[in-house]
């Protein structure tokens, strides 16, 4: 390992950094993790050494920092211990986030089961990052969370749908809206709108019309049936 | 059936029972462009965010007769009650006539935009907060003018970009340099081609700052915490985070001045290069950022933007512009020079500069291109609120300078160029710029 040395004397301080501390120490290590964007097998050394310290009992700082950093560098090597530390009160949010931007689809895997994980404390930000990454995947598991009690998870699970715009979770949306406190209809119907859009957007406008349709026709709030007959104009044809 | 719908005044009574009084004017509604009535009277308008810069900006919104403030909006107690009581106090005449009802007073800005009976909003907070919030205003139907900078990652930028189109919303960008008269004349001058063939633009403006108490301490009574972080993640409260200061420059909450001050003169070179539409091509950044203390955004930078049209921006921090200002006129701590093979013309708040001074004698005639004239920022927001025409700072703008300052933050800190797409708005071959793209929200924010 070319750069060990450099590490070796990095890792014990970072283990223990803390907020208020230098961050001179961060950039060292930032410093190290650039060298390996565009180097394969410094990579591979600087996610494996990044995965350790995640797995230890290093500070909160320390382990939110490594998320950031795997965030930006990591692979699908990186996913389990990300995965591990999902549920964790204080780094939960840091590591979801890591596994939302790291492309390889173990990481929307990962998200998948963390969302359907009925114990885990951490999963309105599972759903979030699921839509976040569009992950057509998530579909199903979403679907199934909208009817959930916790308004912020049905909600979440509502606007992640919407983001990812498919034909099915509109089904789903719509079914479920009916069923929901009038709070929270409205992220509903948002997202139902959303879902028409990025539909329109592949070139589905037959799909997206029909959604449009229902939306306008529906009991809804005012920006969305205003919205939906716009979007109902620019998706049907004239004659 | 019309009357069945699920309507705002209904949603307004399910949310939000207790949402206080105000005057009842007809709301400028929700439809598109072609369908949305004017507003019978004035412009109805909510205020979220109202310390130094909110403050500011309401006062100039209550001199003009077209606009009525009838609610405030803020996390901290004092701040919200202090600013409600002047506006009450502004309209003790109207009050007295029975046309108004009081400014209402909000914590919460989801319950203030919860009410159907407010137009528009100006949403003036920290700038973590101007997405997440303006996008909650365009699903509410409110039009909005939203302070400068626009996300705190591009991906928000995009998100909003959508929603204004989505519920065919007016927004105006807080990019007020548009609607001064120095502004306007140095940007329709080179768009004339007064300097000859555009060369390159130098843009500065004041650097970012370091330092800020990393001492935890307890949080102020009648300060809502928990929802002036909101999406920001949870850290220790200390006396400087949530100060002004601490919202321009601590990285959770900011990009720093490269984009809270930068957006300022940046937005005058894409207005005067006929860029509003797109961006460069290439971006190189070095920048420092401090060690210590609380605030840890980029505070000094040197920054070069190439675009497809071969002209350069350098865009620098104002103490690494001093000494290639100072070469050409009096330094101030911002400003824009267009540099063309003709001479430059250059421009800031305090005047416009030319070499050859003759480049400033004539302004362009009829036969001229002209750019969009206004004298007031707000007030061409209200007009277009009114006319459901267009704002002189649109989101497509808003965005387009927004990408300049995200991707000079993006190549200092990845500590190399980027090469970008501006018409797909991507990085090119460039995975670790695109995961910066986007930004962690705490739950349960999301745009």
């Amino acid at each position: 390992m070319r750069d060990q040395t450099r590490w070796d004397q990095k890792a014990p301080l970072l283990a223990a950094y803390h907020f208020g501390q230098s961050r001179a120490l961060l950039f060292e290590v930032e410093l190290l993790v650039g060298e390996a964007f565009n180097d394969p097998v410094l990579k591979r050394e600087m996610i494996s050494r990044l995965v350790n310290l995640l797995d230890s009992d290093a500070s909160p700082d320390c382990l939110r920092f490594v998320c950031r950093e795997l965030a930006l560098l990591g692979g699908k090597e990186s996913v389990p211990a990300l995965a591990r530390r999902l549920r964790d009160k204080e780094v939960g949010e840091a590591a979801i986030h890591a596994l939302q931007i790291i492309p390889h689809s173990s990481a929307a895997t990962g998200l998948r089961s963390g969302l359907l994980d009925s114990e885990n404390p951490k999963r309105v930000a599972v759903a979030n990052a699921l839509g976040e990454r569009r992950d057509p995947l998530a579909v199903g598991p979403l679907s199934r969370v909208l009817s959930e009690p916790d308004e912020n998870l049905a909600e979440a699970s509502a606007r992640a749908l919407g983001k990812i715009g498919s034909r099915f979770g509109v089904g789903a949306l719509l079914a479920a809206c009916e069923k929901r406190p009038p709070s929270s209809r409205s992220v509903f119907s948002h997202a139902a709108l959303e879902c028409a859009e990025r539909l329109a957007e592949q070139g589905r406008t037959g799909e997206a019309a029909e959604i449009y349709s229902r939306l306008a026709k529906a009991e809804t709030i005012e920006p969305v049936r205003a919205a939906a007959e716009c979007g109902l104009k620019r998706t049907t044809p004239r004659r | 059936m019309e009357g069945s719908r699920w309507t705002r005044r209904g949603f307004l009574k399910t949310s939000i029972a207790a949402a206080g009084a105000a005057p009842y004017v007809i709301p400028s509604g929700a439809l598109g462009n072609d369908t949305i009535p004017p507003p019978s009277e004035r412009i109805t308008l909510g205020h979220i965010g109202v310390g130094g810069r909110g403050t500011a900006l309401q006062k100039e919104f209550q001199d003009l007769a077209e606009a009525q403030s009838v609610a405030v909006c803020d996390p901290f107690k004092d701040r919200r009650e202090e600013r409600a009581a002047a506006i009450d106090s502004a309209y003790a005449e109207d009050r007295s006539r029975g046309s108004y009802k009081g400014c209402a007073i909000y914590n919460d800005f989801r319950e203030l935009l919860a009410r159907d009976d407010i137009d528009a909003v100006v949403v003036a907070t920290p700038d973590h907060w101007h997405v997440p919030i303006a996008l909650e205003a365009a699903r509410a139907g409110k039009d909005m003018y939203v302070e400068k900078p626009l996300g705190v990652s591009l991906a928000q930028d995009f998100a909003l970009r959508r929603a204004i189109h989505r519920y065919s919303r007016v927004f105006q960008y807080g990019t007020q340099q548009r609607s001064s008269k120095y502004f306007h004349m140095a940007c329709e001058l080179v768009r004339n081609h007064r300097v000859g063939e555009l060369k390159s633009i130098d843009v500065w403006c004041a650097a970012g700052g370091c330092g800020g108490s990393v001492d935890p301490i307890e949080v102020p009574e009648g300060f809502d915490y928990n929802l002036w972080l909101g999406p920001a993640p949870e850290s220790p409260y200390t006396s400087d985070r949530c100060l002004a200061r601490g919202g321009y420059w601590i990285s959770d909450y900011s990009l720093g001045f490269i984009a809270g001050w930068g957006v300022h003169p940046l937005d005058i070179a894409q207005w005067g290069m006929d860029a509003d539409g797109t961006g460069p091509i290439r971006v190189e950044t070095v920048g420092i950022i401090p060690s210590d203390g609380l605030y840890d955004t980029i505070s000094t930078w040197d920054a070069r933007c190439w675009y497809r049209n071969g002209v350069e921006i350098h865009f620098m921090s104002e103490d690494l512009a001093r000494p290639i200002v100072e070469k050409y006129r009096v330094h101030h701590d911002h400003g824009t020079t267009f540099l063309g093979t003709e001479g430059w013309i250059s421009v800031d708040r305090g005047g416009i500069h030319a070499d050859p001074s003759t480049l400033l004698d004539a302004e362009v005639g009829p036969e001229g291109f002209h750019l969009t004239k206004s004298k007031n920022h707000r007030k061409n927001f209200l007009e277009a609120v009114r006319s459901r025409g267009e704002t002189i700072s649109p989101i497509e703008s808003a965005v387009r300078v927004d990408t300049l300052s995200h991707l000079c933050n993006m190549s200092a800190r990845l500590g190399r160029p980027i090469r970008w797409d501006p018409d797909r708005e991507a990085p090119i071959g460039d995975s670790d710029a695109e995961r910066m793209m986007a930004r962690p929200m705490r739950s349960p924010w999301t745009v």
